[in-house]
């Protein structure tokens, strides 16, 4: 540390004036996980003799990847202010089966006061709003008694799970209503798909390119959401459009990204995160902050109950088995720092696909569950360890 | 105490054994883009005090890392020789088993073990008979006669009780070259003055000291020589005895000065600007309680006007920060650090009550606070420059769901660093790569960019060197001149003189004398600080 300072101070007092507008060399390693996961695809895609590539896989992946996303990147937030969340998979499971419940213990699936559509959106308001109340029950202990997140969470998740199959009578809840199944099932048409998609991409794209300081960085970047646009065009169209969980994924990650980087709420959690002692001090409500990102990814962990009981078309109390596990992995391959301060939500949401990605090439490639496992644990280790010992490099 | 201290008999001949114990020669150390070193020769003789001076950033630490084994060799130039032969180490181990101890500045002792065990740490066997341990342990610590005991648990021990902790464990090892780094940043005065006579014993001992501080006092109170160096290099080097009799530190200091900044400073104290009159804070009759009923601060009352300096002066505990942090509100329940206290008493902000809860309260009356330890609460370390400026700029200026203006911010950010002088190679870089002197002006520019009308500043020159602390003072008097009410905390007598108008002082939490600034000396604060 000192070191480092020395180093500093010294090697500078030359440059008089230190808001220095030349662009750096582009920095190869910001890219690293982007290229980590466009080679485990490629071996995948070889490994699978280019089954893995079909436009029906690719969909199917990003249909998978959505809900291990979408937990991703609330818990980004969660990791990013230093806490942790544990519960997210039991609480989904809760939610999933409150909806259940409404769709077929209490009938909505067929409601004729309000329509099947009327039903759908209760049970998936229901389904959210169970997982909001978990996520104020954590956020609760956790800033008003200062209790470890660790443990209150855990604490959630053994409570939701244990409720999820008292309310369930530990049975699984089907079939669902058609209406409420289109959220896990149905796609947006394709030339709708080729609109959306194709407008976002360039819209990225551009206001990428045409930021202030034009650095062959931005051109990267540009090229590289290009790239992305490209491929799941090319996917979606030729097979069935794009699907809905991946379209709420998208836009959950988009808005997740706005805020860590554009807005101030981003800058505040950063600084919880780095140090809660200086952020507070500068007059930030850290309490309402960690509060808000606690209640904010039970809701999100509700949403995914919700769309993983439509995908199923069922509900069942012990779905969303290690999901928070799934989700931590994704976020700390995307390089955020578990001690907080410092990660972004693009890592996060390639962490997700790098996730997927190995499920789902293991599964095509007929390798047998147990090994799996072993496999991925192997391969999550020596990510981050990778990761690690490159961001250890000095920079020159 | 700094007074008392420089007044303390000590061994009045310079001991003039000439056998030189230590040197280091053409020591040269690179990092990517910088020379941190560049051939620094330095000899140390046994029953010699050697300070080391320089700015932060000038080398000492690197050349420190360096004896001590922590850059191994081969990573860097030179030679270092023990008694004439040379010696190379290849960790910290080896520079141990040399001889070569270091007492760090952030005490590295494990508060949960022993004194018995620090000792015998590194040297413990496989199967351990602890009764033998703690017996010669405590046969040792008896030699040594610091009033310790081989199984009281460290983290019982006051930070001055752990230091001895970290001094025996040199001895025991039989360390025959001791480096002090800043030995007394976090020592009460009794400890100090203490720590002085155990270095007089270790130096008739004949044992080599380097000795490295910030503090001009405690050079001229232990130094038999006197190295100074600046941007790698050795620049200086001064005798403390002439004809065997010290040198007056008349004549010494400002020669050392000049040579760690490279250039004069007539004056490090400005001159103080007219009071401008208007009353802008006055405390009445606050209260610190930690529950049950311990009262950190007792009706402690007071005003600061604009345009006015008050310092706040008093001893280790008398409550200096606690009040800068209840009026601030950070000692608030809700805060990260939190719960427990209770804060009583009336703030009036230009004659009007106001109640301050939190922090964002407080920024919110234009008030801007630089905290007393830059590193825990006044930044975040890893993060950018321009994140840490506009830290509290942000939090005030709009709701949290709000776009950061990236413009305005680049504008902000490159104005203040620009004004302070900041030394950086961007904007973007962590700001825990800054040395101390450029870290504290970050905090106070995070501080200026809300555009305070009231300023707290809690020990604003701790840990940096000289040429940025005048810097910080031309700043403070600079901007009372632009009619802020300024309210300095610091452990440093001469400082208070040097800024305030008027001195605040305390005793175990209360107001014991209010002194104006031009009149006061050093004498007075400590009289009304100590009883």
């Amino acid at each position: 540390m000192s070191s480092s300072a020395t180093t500093t101070a010294m090697g500078s007092p030359s440059i008089s004036s230190p808001v220095s507008s030349s662009a750096p060399a582009i920095d190869w390693r910001a890219y690293r996980s982007v290229i980590g996961l466009g080679l485990v695809m490629l071996i995948l895609a070889y490994l699978t003799d280019w089954d893995f590539v079909s436009a029906r896989n690719l969909t199917n992946l990003s249909r998978q990847v959505a809900i291990n996303g979408i937990l991703a990147v609330g818990m980004t937030f969660v990791i990013l202010i230093g806490g942790i969340d544990l519960s997210v998979g039991s609480v989904a499971a809760l939610s999933g089966v409150v909806a259940g419940l409404l769709q077929v213990n209490v009938g909505l699936a067929q409601w004729q006061g309000g329509g099947e559509v009327g039903g759908a959106l209760i049970s998936m308001g229901a389904a959210i709003l169970t997982g909001l109340f978990c996520g104020v029950f954590n956020g609760f202990l956790i800033t008003r008694y200062r209790i470890a997140p660790f443990i209150i969470t855990l604490g959630m998740m053994v409570i939701s799970r244990g409720l999820a199959l008292i309310v369930s009578d530990g049975a699984a809840i089907a079939p669902l209503g058609d209406t409420f199944n289109a959220l896990g099932q149905n796609y947006l048409p394709i030339p709708l798909t080729l609109a959306l998609v194709g407008l976002a991409g360039l819209g990225f794209a551009s206001s990428q390119v045409l930021r202030k300081e034009r650095t062959g960085e931005n051109w990267m970047n540009a090229g590289f959401t290009l790239a992305v646009t490209g491929i799941a065009l090319w996917a979606f169209q030729g097979y069935r459009g794009l699907p809905l969980p991946v379209l709420i994924f998208a836009l959950l990650g988009w808005v997740g990204s706005l805020v860590l980087q554009r807005m101030r709420l981003g800058r505040f959690i950063l600084a919880i995160g780095g140090n809660s002692e200086a952020a507070w001090l500068a007059g930030v409500p850290i309490r309402k902050i960690t509060f808000g990102i606690y209640v904010t990814l039970g809701a999100l962990a509700g949403l995914c109950g919700a769309i993983l009981s439509a995908r199923l078309n069922g509900a069942l109390p012990t779905a969303g088995d290690l999901f928070e596990l799934d989700a931590i992995a994704a976020v700390v391959i995307g390089g955020t720092s578990l001690l907080g301060g410092i990660g972004t939500v693009r890592g996060s949401i390639l962490g997700a696909f790098f996730i997927g990605a190995l499920n789902n090439g293991m599964s095509l490639m007929g390798v047998s569950e147990f090994y799996q496992k072993v496999i991925k644990g192997v391969i999550i280790i020596l990510a981050v360890w990778f990761d690690t010992r490159q961001s250890r490099a000095p920079r020159t | 105490m700094e007074v008392n201290a420089s007044e303390n008999v000590r061994s009045a001949q310079p001991v003039l054994s000439q056998a030189v114990l230590l040197q280091l020669s053409g020591v040269t150390k690179e990092f990517p883009g910088t020379r941190a070193l560049d051939g620094v020769f330095l000899q140390v003789a046994a029953g010699e005090v050697l300070s080391l001076l320089g700015e932060n950033g000038a080398g000492k630490s690197t050349l420190m890392k360096i004896l001590s084994g922590v850059w191994p060799a081969g990573s860097f130039g030179g030679e270092i020789q023990i008694e004439g032969r040379p010696v190379a180490f290849a960790d910290t181990r080896g520079a141990m088993d040399a001889g070569i101890a270091m007492i760090h500045q952030e005490l590295s002792v494990f508060p949960e073990l022993t004194i018995s065990e620090h000792l015998e740490l590194d040297r413990l066997p496989r199967i351990i008979d602890w009764a033998a341990v703690h017996a010669r342990t405590q046969v040792f610590l008896d030699q040594l006669g610091l009033g310790l005991r081989a199984q009281t648990r460290v983290g019982d021990l006051p930070v001055g009780g752990r230091q001895l902790v970290e001094i025996a464990r040199a001895l025991y090892r039989n360390a025959r070259i001791l480096v002090f780094d800043e030995p007394t940043s976090a020592l009460t005065d009794q400890e100090v003055i203490r720590l002085y006579s155990i270095i007089d014993r270790l130096r008739t001992e004949g044992r080599a000291i380097i000795y490295i501080t910030h503090r001009m006092d405690e050079v001229f109170r232990l130094s038999d020589r006197m190295v100074v160096l600046r941007d790698g290099r050795k620049v200086d080097e001064f005798s403390a005895w002439r004809d065997g009799a010290r040198i007056s530190r008349q004549e010494l200091e400002p020669r050392i000065i000049t040579s760690m900044v490279g250039r004069a400073i007539e004056d490090i104290y400005p001159p103080k600007c007219a009071i401008q009159g208007e009353e802008l804070l006055r405390v009445e009759g606050l209260n610190l309680i930690k529950p049950p009923s311990r009262h950190k601060l007792k009706d402690v009352s007071f005003s600061v006007r604009a345009g006015e300096v008050v310092g706040l002066a008093g001893l280790l505990g008398a409550g200096r920060s606690e009040i800068l942090e209840s009026l601030f509100g950070v000692l608030e329940g809700s805060g990260p650090r939190g719960s427990g206290y209770k804060v009583t008493g009336k703030v009036f902000l230009r004659g009007k009550e106001r109640n301050l809860r939190v922090p964002s309260d407080a920024i919110g009356a234009r008030m801007a606070f630089v905290s007393e330890d830059r590193k825990g609460s006044g930044l975040v370390l890893g993060q950018s420059i321009r994140s840490n400026l506009t830290l509290p700029w942000l939090a005030q200026g709009g709701s949290a769901w709000s776009w950061v203006d990236s413009r305005q911010e680049t504008q902000q950010v490159a104005h203040w660093v620009k004004e302070l002088r900041v030394k950086c190679a961007s904007v973007d870089q962590p700001v825990g790569q800054l040395s101390g002197g450029n870290q504290q002006k970050v905090v106070l520019a995070k501080w200026l960019l809300t555009q305070p009308e009231i300023l707290f500043l809690d020990e604003p020159t701790r840990g940096i060197d000289v040429g940025a602390k005048v810097e910080i003072y031309q700043w403070i008097q600079k901007l009372a001149a632009q009619g802020i009410g300024i309210i300095v905390a610091s452990s440093e007598m001469p400082e208070l003189l040097g800024l305030c108008h008027r001195v605040v002082v305390l005793r175990e939490g209360h107001v014991s004398a209010q002194l104006a600034g031009a009149a006061a000396t050093q004498e007075d604060i400590m009289r009304a600080a100590s009883l």
